[in-house]
């Protein structure tokens, strides 16, 4: 109800009701007042004009000669005048007419209004003298009539306020209407601005001045708010780039820390165990040569020599994940094409259960590496792949060119070129990735993996000056990109690499 | 596998080696093999007492360490560059991050150690552990190039 009644139209409506409340009754009772004074008074004038010929024909004929006569006149005078009641009194006379209602009893005043002395009929007396005698001539006028005149005309005009009431109600309503509908427009088109369509322009169709002029100041209001809303998006946009980017940093360089620190231990490690390799190895040669016979002591001999390889060979993998390489060493390569090697290789080795994809991208620049440091590399990545889909997959390995984002030639930020092994295998959850290069850490049962496979990858990627990223959800298969800076097309290495190229050729 | 056990007949004047390690099983194990293939061996555990050693008696080959207490092998080889030049020297290590002071940390691995004493004038390099026949082999192409050198 609140609702309804707080709209513009019926407001505009209520007051007019409110005003018509008091203006009608005033103007009601007005109407009635001058039209029953109007009636009544033409009513009063006609019956006073009518008794005072009747009561010149008695003071100047001679009616009151005789009472045959008088009782004549008055029934004419009640006959001729619409009248009810005529009586001479008075003077030693009191003859009534006949005609006179029976029922009325003798008038003992005159009436001076309508309405009067409650019996519906208009006494009148005038005073004759005729002859020095004194009568007093009463009439009686039926009221009736016209006071049924009376209420009928204030019926009529009841009926015309009420109607007059209807029609300004309506137009009240209506006027109402007509003004609340460009601010209804204004509302919806605001509402749409403020749930995010700001290419709304806010505006009616009106000729309202007032209305235009509030459509055009919520129109600038709105393009203040959509510059100052762009703006916002982009420095939230750009914060969260820069704290995505912060953050990838804080997690490489603690990776880093760590790495470098498990490093440092393995280096340790690595020190104190080629120590004690030497004399073992050189003894257990020693003794060998020494040994004349093929006897067991020699097959135990060659054992304890052959298990002390294998500790020399691990001990250099650890250390190959530390190891700095002299990148001027390095030579322009096309990773498509030392991928391609390492994927003939790889198929001829694993089950046809699992199904290796190539995914090369189109002309991607050189980059700066060593073919051999690059094969292993991927070979640790595509067996690791392997490992974790035991139960077959797919395999895929591709590459891809990452254009830097308006870098200047020779900027840092140049072009990358990404080499990606992509399997459908088991995935790894937070904590394996958050650990999956450490040297020696393994999810596989002990015995049937070293757990330096990624470590000695990461160390390569590291040393070739690429990053080594993971993607991988458990259930969800895992990828690892190895981004590599993209050679500059006018490098002088490029060059000189077709220059070999070319003398070999010929 | 061929090895030299019976060198000595073959020489007119065995060749002496001074062996650096601060780790007695390496020496040890060294000096038998070298013995045995040939070669006078005498041994010093520290850098100090090889070069007190080298002014005593002179030799044609130094076999050091690079990663020893105090003074370490590439200091060694420095003042033996400077005082014996005449003397043959051959670098072994096996990595570890006890860099010699001067060197970048993160040089902690056998090649980064055995490219600074190449660098301070090593004439060969050797990665711990080795066999036998590297051992020898690296020895015999040292000294042969010193030879064929004026």
């Amino acid at each position: 109800m609140a609702r309804v009644t707080s709209t513009l139209a019926s407001r505009i409506a209520l007051v007019a009701l409110a005003a018509h409340a008091v203006l009608l009754p005033l103007l009601f009772y007005g109407l009635t007042h001058v039209v029953e004074r109007g009636l009544a008074d033409q009513f009063i004038a006609q019956v006073r004009g009518f008794a005072r010929v009747v009561a010149d024909d008695f003071e100047l004929g001679d009616a009151l000669d005789s009472a045959e006569r008088a009782r004549t006149l008055l029934d004419s005078a009640i006959l001729r005048g619409d009248g009810v009641y005529a009586e001479l009194r008075g003077g030693g006379l009191d003859i009534r007419s006949t005609l006179s209602a029976a029922t009325l009893p003798n008038p003992k005043r005159q009436d001076f209004d309508l309405g009067q002395g409650g019996d519906d009929v208009y006494f009148l007396m005038l005073p004759i003298d005729h002859a020095g005698r004194q009568v007093e001539l009463w009439l009686g006028f039926d009221e009736k009539p016209t006071q049924v005149l009376i209420t009928d005309v204030r019926e009529r005009i009841l009926v015309a306020l009420g109607v007059y009431l209807a029609l300004t109600l309506t137009l009240a309503l209506l006027i109402g209407r007509w003004l609340s509908r460009p601010l209804t427009e204004l509302q919806q088109r605001s509402r749409r601005v403020a749930s995010g369509d700001y290419a709304v322009t806010l505006g009616a169709h009106t000729s309202l001045r007032e209305v235009v002029e509030l459509g055009q100041d919520l129109d600038r209001m709105r393009g203040e708010l959509v510059g100052i809303g762009e703006r916002l998006r982009r420095e939230i946009a750009a914060k969260e780039a820069i704290e995505a980017e912060r953050r990838t940093l804080e997690e490489q360089l603690r990776r880093k820390h760590r790495l470098e620190t498990v490093g440092t231990l393995a280096g340790g490690v690595a020190h104190e165990f080629n120590n004690a390799l030497v004399p073992i190895m050189l003894y257990t040669e020693s003794l060998l040569l020494d040994a004349l016979t093929d006897g067991p002591e020699r097959e135990q001999l060659e054992g304890i020599l052959s298990a002390a390889r294998r500790a020399r060979d691990i001990v250099r993998k650890v250390l190959t994940f530390s190891r700095s390489f002299d990148l001027t060493g390095l030579e322009p390569i096309r990773l498509e094409a030392v991928a391609e090697e390492m994927i003939k290789l790889f198929t001829a080795l694993v089950p046809p259960s699992i199904r290796v994809e190539r995914a090369f991208a189109a002309e991607t620049p050189l980059v700066l590496g060593d073919a051999g440091a690059v094969t292993q590399l991927l070979m640790n990545l595509c067996t690791n792949a392997y490992q974790a889909m035991q139960g077959g997959g797919v395999l895929t390995v591709g590459t891809a060119c990452i254009e830097a984002a308006n870098g200047p030639a020779g900027d840092e930020r140049r072009s990358l070129v990404e080499l990606y092994v992509r399997d459908t295998g088991h995935g790894m959850d937070a904590a394996t990735i958050e650990r999956i290069f450490e040297p020696f850490f393994t999810t596989r049962e002990v015995g049937t993996g070293t757990g330096l496979g990624l470590a000695v990858a990461h160390g390569i990627a590291t040393h070739l000056g690429a990053t080594i990223l993971v993607e991988s959800a458990p259930g969800h298969g895992t990828t690892f990109r190895v981004r590599f800076r993209a050679m500059p097309a006018d490098d002088e290495r490029i060059a000189d690499a077709a220059r070999g190229l070319e003398r070999s050729a010929g | 596998m061929t090895v030299p056990t019976n060198g000595t007949a073959n020489r007119p004047a065995a060749t002496r080696l001074l062996l650096v390690d601060d780790e007695r099983d390496v020496r040890a194990s060294m000096a038998r093999v070298l013995e045995r293939a040939g070669y006078l061996v005498r041994l010093a555990d520290s850098a100090e007492q090889a070069v007190a050693a080298l002014r005593t008696e002179d030799a044609d080959l130094v076999i050091t360490d690079v990663i020893m207490p105090r003074q370490n092998g590439v200091e060694l080889l420095k003042v033996l560059k400077r005082d014996f030049p005449q003397i043959a020297v051959i670098a072994i290590s096996g990595g570890g991050n006890f860099w010699p002071q001067g060197y970048k940390p993160e040089a902690i691995t056998t090649s980064a150690y055995l490219a600074a004493a190449a660098q301070a004038g090593a004439d060969g390099v050797i990665a711990k552990p080795f066999e036998i026949a590297e051992l020898l082999e690296v020895i015999r192409a040292v000294l042969a190039k010193r030879a064929r050198a004026p």
